[in-house]
């Protein structure tokens, strides 16, 4: 049959994806520290229709090559790591990483999870733990938290309580935050619940201390906002919309063509 | 009048490069979201059948398709702010190592793999001018300038391979292959911008209602040519 009718039908099944992708970055306009995906495509491969120089009848030679393209596929998906704006909380323990680099987390049954998602909370034994109750890495625990006056965190990482011991108040250091960044953090694979895990496309982790080397710094009391800008999300829809539909017409074209074919022969 | 099944010939070559008309027409649309893409377009051309003589080797002509020309017009740029798009504005291509050799790309959607060299979206390694892979200690602080220079932090890692050509060959996956000589060129490197795909939506369109209508036309003529040879047929019928 036609290739069109598969090249048209290769445009449709891609902007389909790419409508996908977009849809799950509106939906996450105001998820914390979410970072949007878009889809990329690529031609597919041509199909050498007539190679140059062969005869076309006694006489004549065709000039050069012919080649028809066999449509489009989704290269890939990749995350785009931009920096999301800054919500004022005032949550003490709401951290917001200005700059590159990821905190991480400890999975529950082993594993390590990257985030940029800064909104901490304690658990019952003082740990700084993600709002599904995982662990930061490396842990920091607070200690009878019932004593704690306030909890405050530098933009260099270093996390300080004040507690008021017998009626006195004493700062108190109980940790360092570590951040974590990758050669090539597009290649990061997206679990959901706001985490990534690193591949082998993304390379291993490299540990430093927030506000040196690269290393974003810390703001305590702002929160990541989405970096989804929901203007071009928008746009991309619509372009999306309207290139599906440009190809249902191909497919459209296609099919009426096999119409005037079948009809040929009455 | 003789019965004559020549022009059912001519029509029906005529119907076949409609047909292929529409291939390269919906491989166009189908590619209208892909970046650094280049329209194709298709070129046919005339030809006299050849054992005609005499006044009729003016008459029939057959539609013969010519060959496929790849658009190298530029395409239109869009910011996506990502450190590492690039897109080209003026002619020429990126240079990619791939497996087959070097091949030439539009489309600069890079990043950067587990050992820091600079690749495509498949991973091939894009070069420098001099041949060399791009290798980067880190995503952070990478400037690219408009003449194709990258910078690593304050350290000079390399600069674009960026060539151009008369005519290129289209081998898929955004990649193209040169056809003579590669020259060089003055197009500007932008950093954080793709190039979108040139086919223009419009035109497409009206170039698919064409194809199909064109066809239709042959199929109208192969019709009422049938029905000629049959009444001719139908003569010598007592």
């Amino acid at each position: 049959m036609l290739r069109a009718l598969w090249t048209s039908a290769s445009g449709m099944e891609a902007q389909q994806t790419n409508l996908d992708v977009i849809s799950n970055n509106i939906a996450n306009v105001n998820t914390v520290g979410f970072k949007k995906s878009r889809a990329n495509f690529e031609d597919l491969i041509y199909q050498d229709i007539r190679d140059p120089g062969v005869m076309s009848s006694d006489e004549n030679r065709v000039p050069s090559g012919i080649q028809i393209g066999l449509g489009v596929k989704l290269s890939d998906v990749s995350k785009i790591f931009t920096q999301g704006s800054l919500i004022k909380t005032d949550k003490p323990l709401d951290i917001a990483i200005q700059g590159h680099g990821f905190f991480k987390i400890e999975l529950p049954g082993g594993g390590e999870a990257y985030t940029r998602a800064g909104n901490f909370q304690l658990d019952d034994e003082g740990y700084f733990v993600t709002p599904e109750g995982y662990k930061l890495s490396p842990n920091i625990q607070i200690s009878s938290p019932e004593t704690v006056i306030s909890i405050s965190v530098s933009p260099n990482g270093k996390v300080y309580v004040v507690r008021n011991t017998g009626g006195q108040q004493v700062t108190e250091e109980v940790g360092q935050i570590k951040l974590y960044r990758f050669m090539n953090p597009a290649g990061l694979k997206a679990i959901g619940g706001n985490l990534f895990v690193q591949t082998d496309a993304s390379g291993e982790p490299i540990e430093g201390d927030p506000n040196t080397d690269g290393f974003g710094k810390l703001t305590q009391g702002f929160l990541e906002a989405s970096n989804v800008n929901i203007v071009e999300e928008m746009v991309n829809l619509i372009v999306a919309q309207r290139a599906y539909e440009i190809n249902s017409k191909g497919i459209i074209a296609a099919d009426e063509m096999l119409r005037t074919v079948a009809s040929l022969k009455s | 009048m003789a019965l004559t099944f020549q022009p059912l010939y001519v029509l029906a070559a005529g119907g076949e490069r409609s047909k292929e008309q529409l291939d390269i027409i919906t491989n166009n649309i189908a590619n209208v979201d892909t970046p650094g893409f280049k329209r194709i377009m298709m070129e046919e051309f005339s030809q006299h059948i050849p054992n005609n003589r005499g006044d009729s080797y003016n008459l029939l002509v057959f539609p013969r398709f010519k060959q496929t020309d790849v658009i190298l017009t530029q395409g239109s740029l869009r910011k996506t702010g990502n450190p590492l798009d690039v897109a080209l504005k003026g002619s020429g291509f990126f240079a990619v190592r791939t497996k087959a050799g070097e091949v030439y790309t539009r489309n600069g959607h890079f990043f950067l793999d587990s050992n820091g060299r600079l690749v495509d979206q498949n991973g091939n390694p894009v070069l420098d001018i001099s041949g060399r892979e791009i290798v980067l200690t880190s995503e952070t602080g990478i400037t690219i300038t408009e003449d194709g220079v990258v910078y690593d932090g304050d350290r000079k890692a390399g600069v674009l391979k960026i060539v151009d050509f008369t005519s290129v060959k289209p081998l898929g996956n955004s990649y193209y292959q040169g056809v003579g000589q590669p020259q060089a060129t003055d197009a500007a490197v932008l950093q954080g911008y793709l190039e979108d795909s040139n086919v223009n939506p419009v035109k497409e369109m009206v170039k698919l209602i064409e194809a199909q209508r064109r066809f239709e036309i042959y199929g109208n003529l192969i019709r009422s040519l049938d029905q000629m040879n049959l009444k001719s047929n139908e003569i010598g019928k007592v």
